[in-house]
């Protein structure tokens, strides 16, 4: 609470955090556990291209704020074995993590995970956010869409609207490239074969794999790394695929022909969570709070492509930045969100059965 | 063979210590590292297998590996794989390493480092890199259909093809330095003498030479497909949708879903399917009982097995010596004289390890330029010229410091593995002791289990000891997984080893001591060198126990690399790449002048 009062009464320049930035990197090597010294939060991120912008958005701004320590350390996609591993071992190592939806999911269903809210409830800035985007172990911070890019070079004639055209192999040709994996390949197959957005849960697999079933022949390609699909549409290896928006803005921003259908989009949202049992709880708490704020969204997204999930923080964006994130009042009406909660307890046998379906 | 007792003597001035003395300290160290920092995580983690949901035993998880085809299915593919990367790397290293074998001064370190190079591009670059020559729009279609040979272009990757072209190209390096090691101890005296005999090429390659490589031919095939069981990555990117390796369908139960008790149960499956594999190569090859040729007691050919394939291998290389010398005959024109067949094979020679050494190097001539690019993308022809990748990195802390620590990290874990195994490996290879193939079982078992049970074990384990995070941790953690590949190369070399050298030092008055430094250490040097050279490789280019046993605290240069390219692969990892192909180079040469100074070489 006492956080969120703060930000709003002192609003920092960039400058300001980028000598504490500075400062925190030099320090770092210094800082043992969380729990050797009680002012040091140690919260994971998942590193990579956009790293720093964890540090600048929210870390920095916060252990100003605070004047405690704001460790971020990295590790990438799906630290649940880590956190799994640190809960049951009773050793935090981090406090919080930034964590995907689904990774809570998977989370809270095992007791690994402590809730957001405090005695005293969501704060203003969490309660800014839209119910669907935030749950009671994670509040939305940041979030990408699962869509349909196309090379406008090769496919501008006659480009492909929605995923049935996706699917539509003889009317639209192109080739086409899907991901290897259940979660974002289901969802389409079934929105192609005519299914509204609202009724897509709980996903009907046996209608889904019969789906996939009429495109299986035309997808020479079963990609497995977001950094592939950037990699496929700049050098016009497949003419469309369903990818991340951020992989796709990746090629376009390197000059590349590609357009973006944002229309029946999936948005997935990541947050910051807290570890159960860790002596920080409180403070991981302020710190969800202090991040939920519009502004420091709007920060975050000055260093990637992620849709901010305060609807507030687009009065901190330049129109033309609002122009490529999913979470555009313009693009995200005609989206929907994925449900972790659906992949939480169903993704074992919808990957098990992905998976002998491939093998045919 | 005499099987003559000097080596007593040798060691006379110490005869009132317990005979086990030496034994204890070559063997205890290797056996309370692995039994601390790998027996028991590992068990710890296989155990829960046994156990359901509500932590009771249970055998549910066995059951569902029966009953839902996928696991039995994804299994087969996996050493289905294996198996042909095996077979071509080994077949494809064996003619590399001859002419290694053979080679001498500059032209061996050249071609050494050439055949090290796939090593220094890590194996996320090189990846990407066949994607980009090799794809649909790529570089050699390209340049296929504008010289007219194909008018559609060939599908080279997204297939098993390219599962084979990625993982033959990672792991011959491997076979040729395992085969290496033994050729070099090859006395090229043998095959002149054949030769004086009356044999012509093709019998005293298959009938002398070719039986004389066999230890380092099967140990070399051991390495690799142990090695390629773990693989996953790079089928994933290059093979087609059916390419799935059991390793893939283990993390995603790990990491996706933290169903450990069903991983730990794919884990037993792998493991057992391994062992079967692993004891009838045992009796073919007779690995375990690698003992100093010429002091095993008992003849290794006990088994049936082993006599019936000795002998079915026996018809084998005559017929093929039959074949090759036929076949040579039918070449070569009656006028031909001796010497212009000799050069005549040793065209071919060239012929194939140049193409081969195309091969390996072909992906590290695309990185080079294309770390000069001024595009964000690994694109060919690349847009020349930008040094901004290199300033990138050299720009950022966090690479250099990650680089720095990789560098130490492998350092050490080499060293001490080298300190703790060597003893070990000795004491394998030329004792006889009750528990000898439970300890060589256990010093090969990391190979065995798939580096992701070892890494979440040991996080476990590291979380309550709290080191975890640490870069202890991670030397700890790669000392384990490399100790195997320094025994069984050092063993491949001890097998050809001839211990009447030793007793003869003996017999002139040399100590134990002397007599190693002397006489055994520099005959075995080579497979030293090669097995040092592995430690360091592996742990250097070691990922996955570095993504668990950090816990992000700390990073190494390969959990940068595949952070940084897990969402975009930039041609910064191609400036990286690039430099640590400079670096290592440079350091491959300055060790190769120093060795040369160093003295005598082998096989002379």
């Amino acid at each position: 609470m006492q956080a969120a009062t703060r930000t709003r009464v002192t609003p920092f320049g960039r400058r300001g955090f980028l000598t504490a930035s500075a400062a925190t990197v030099l320090a770092a090597p210094f800082v043992k556990t969380a729990s050797s010294k009680g002012r040091t939060l140690t919260i994971r991120d998942p590193g990579g291209p956009v790293g720093e912008a964890y540090k600048k958005a929210f870390f920095e701004p916060f252990s100003k704020a605070m004047g405690i320590n704001v460790v971020g350390v990295q590790s990438s996609h799906g630290p649940t074995g880590e956190i799994k591993a640190m809960v049951e071992a009773g050793n935090h190592a981090w406090d919080g993590a930034l964590l995907d939806m689904s990774d809570v999911v998977v989370l809270t269903d095992n007791d690994y995970l402590e809730t957001v809210a405090g005695p005293a409830g969501l704060g203003p800035n969490a309660s800014e956010i839209p119910p669907d985007l935030r749950g009671d172990y994670l509040i939305g911070a940041m979030g990408y869409a699962t869509v349909l890019a196309y090379r406008s070079d090769t496919m501008g004639k006659k480009p492909p609207t929605s995923f049935a055209d996706f699917w539509n192999v003889d009317g639209i040709p192109g080739a086409r490239s899907l991901r290897k994996h259940a979660s974002g390949t289901l969802e389409p197959a079934l929105l192609a074969d005519g299914i509204a957005r609202e009724d897509l849960y709980p996903l009907d697999l046996d209608r889904a794999f019969k789906s996939l079933d009429r495109i299986r022949k035309n997808i020479p390609i079963w990609w497995t790394g977001g950094a592939q699909t950037s990699q496929m549409l700049r050098t016009g290896e497949v003419d469309c695929l369903i990818t991340w928006n951020g992989r796709a803005q990746v090629a376009i921003d390197d000059g590349a022909p590609v357009t973006i259908v944002w229309k029946d989009a999936m948005f997935s949202f990541a947050g910051f969570a807290i570890l159960k049992g860790g002596p920080n709880v409180e403070l991981m708490r302020d710190f969800i709070e202090f991040s939920s704020a519009g502004e420091r969204q709007a920060e975050f997204v000055k260093h990637s492509t992620s849709g901010p999930c305060n609807p507030r923080a687009f009065d901190f964006i330049e129109p033309k930045l609002a122009d490529i994130l999913p979470t555009n009042p313009r693009y995200f009406p005609d989206m929907f969100v994925m449900d972790a909660r659906w992949w939480g307890s169903n993704s074992a046998k919808a990957q098990e059965r992905f998976e002998s379906w491939l093998l045919g | 063979m005499a099987r003559v007792d000097f080596f007593p003597n040798a060691t006379a001035r110490r005869r009132f210590w317990p005979k086990w003395s030496r034994l204890y300290w070559q063997t205890v160290p290797v056996t309370l590292l692995l039994v601390a920092f790998f027996v028991v995580p590992v068990v710890m983690l296989l155990g829960i297998s046994f156990l359901d949901g509500r932590g009771l035993p249970s055998i549910e998880h066995y059951r569902r590996l029966v009953e839902v085809p996928l696991y039995g299915k994804v299994l087969l593919t996996t050493l289905n794989v294996a198996f042909w990367t095996t077979l071509l790397s080994v077949v494809g290293a064996y003619p590399v390493a001859y002419l290694l074998a053979i080679s001498r001064g500059s032209t061996r370190n050249w071609l050494i480092i050439l055949v090290l190079l796939p090593f220094w591009t890590s194996f996320l670059v090189r990846t990407f890199a066949w994607i980009v020559l090799l794809g649909r729009k790529g570089a050699v279609n390209q340049m296929l259909m504008a010289i007219g040979i194909t008018d559609a272009p060939l599908q080279m990757i997204y297939n098993f093809t390219g599962v084979m072209i990625g993982m033959t190209h990672a792991l011959m390096p491997l076979a040729t330095l395992t085969l290496l090691a033994v050729m070099e101890g090859i006395d090229p005296n043998l095959t002149k003498a054949a030769s004086t005999m009356g044999a012509k090429g093709g019998t005293r390659f298959w009938r002398i030479y070719f039986p004389l490589t066999m230890p380092g031919v099967a140990s070399a095939a051991l390495l690799v497909f142990i090695t390629s069981l773990g693989f996953f990555i790079t089928p994933a990117l290059l093979g087609g949708p059916q390419d799935t390796m059991i390793v893939q369908l283990i993390i995603f139960q790990i990491r996706e879903v933290l169903n450990w008790q069903f991983a730990g149960a794919i884990g037993v499956l792998l493991v057992i399917t391994f062992m079967v594999i692993f004891f009838f190569y045992d009796r073919v090859f007779g690995l375990s009982v690698m003992g100093g040729g010429a002091r095993a007691p008992k003849p290794a050919p006990r088994s049936s097995i082993r006599r019936c394939c000795a002998h079915v291998g026996k018809t084998i290389t005559r017929a093929l010596a039959y074949v090759t010398d036929a076949l040579i005959g039918i070449c070569s024109t009656p006028r031909m004289t001796r010497k212009s067949g000799a050069a005549g094979s040793r065209a071919g020679l060239y012929l194939v390890c140049t193409l081969i050494l195309g091969f390996l190097a072909l992906p590290t001539l695309f990185v080079l330029p294309v770390s000069f690019t001024s595009e964000a993308f690994l694109t060919w022809p690349p847009t020349l010229f930008s040094l901004q990748w290199y300033r990138l990195v050299f720009d950022s802390p966090v690479w250099l410091h990650a680089a720095a620590r990789s560098f130490a990290v492998a350092l050490v874990t080499a060293t001490v593995a080298m300190l703790i195994a060597l003893p070990c490996t000795f004491a394998l290879s030329r004792n006889n002791f009750a528990g000898k193939s439970a300890l060589f079982g256990l010093v090969v078992a990391p190979m065995i289990v798939p580096n992701i049970f070892i890494a979440v074990g040991l996080f476990f384990l590291f979380s309550r000891l709290g080191i975890a995070g640490t870069t202890f941790g991670v030397i700890l953690g790669h000392t384990v997984i490399v100790i195997p590949y320094v025994i069984v190369t050092v063993l491949a070399i001890l097998k050809g080893y001839d211990r009447n050298l030793d007793h003869a030092a003996a017999t002139m008055g040399a100590s134990g001591v002397e007599t190693f430094r002397r006489v055994t250490f520099p005959l075995i040097r080579s497979g030293v060198t090669a097995s040092f050279m592995f430690a360091f490789i592996i742990s250097f280019d070691e990922l996955t126990i570095a993504l668990f046993v950090t816990g992000g605290r700390i990073t190494t240069l390969p959990k940068l690399m595949y952070e940084d390219a897990l969402l975009s692969v930039s041609p910064r990892l191609a400036a990286v790449a690039s430099l640590l192909l400079v670096l290592m180079s440079i350091l491959i040469l300055i060790s190769e002048l120093t060795r040369r100074k160093g003295g005598t070489r082998l096989g002379k």
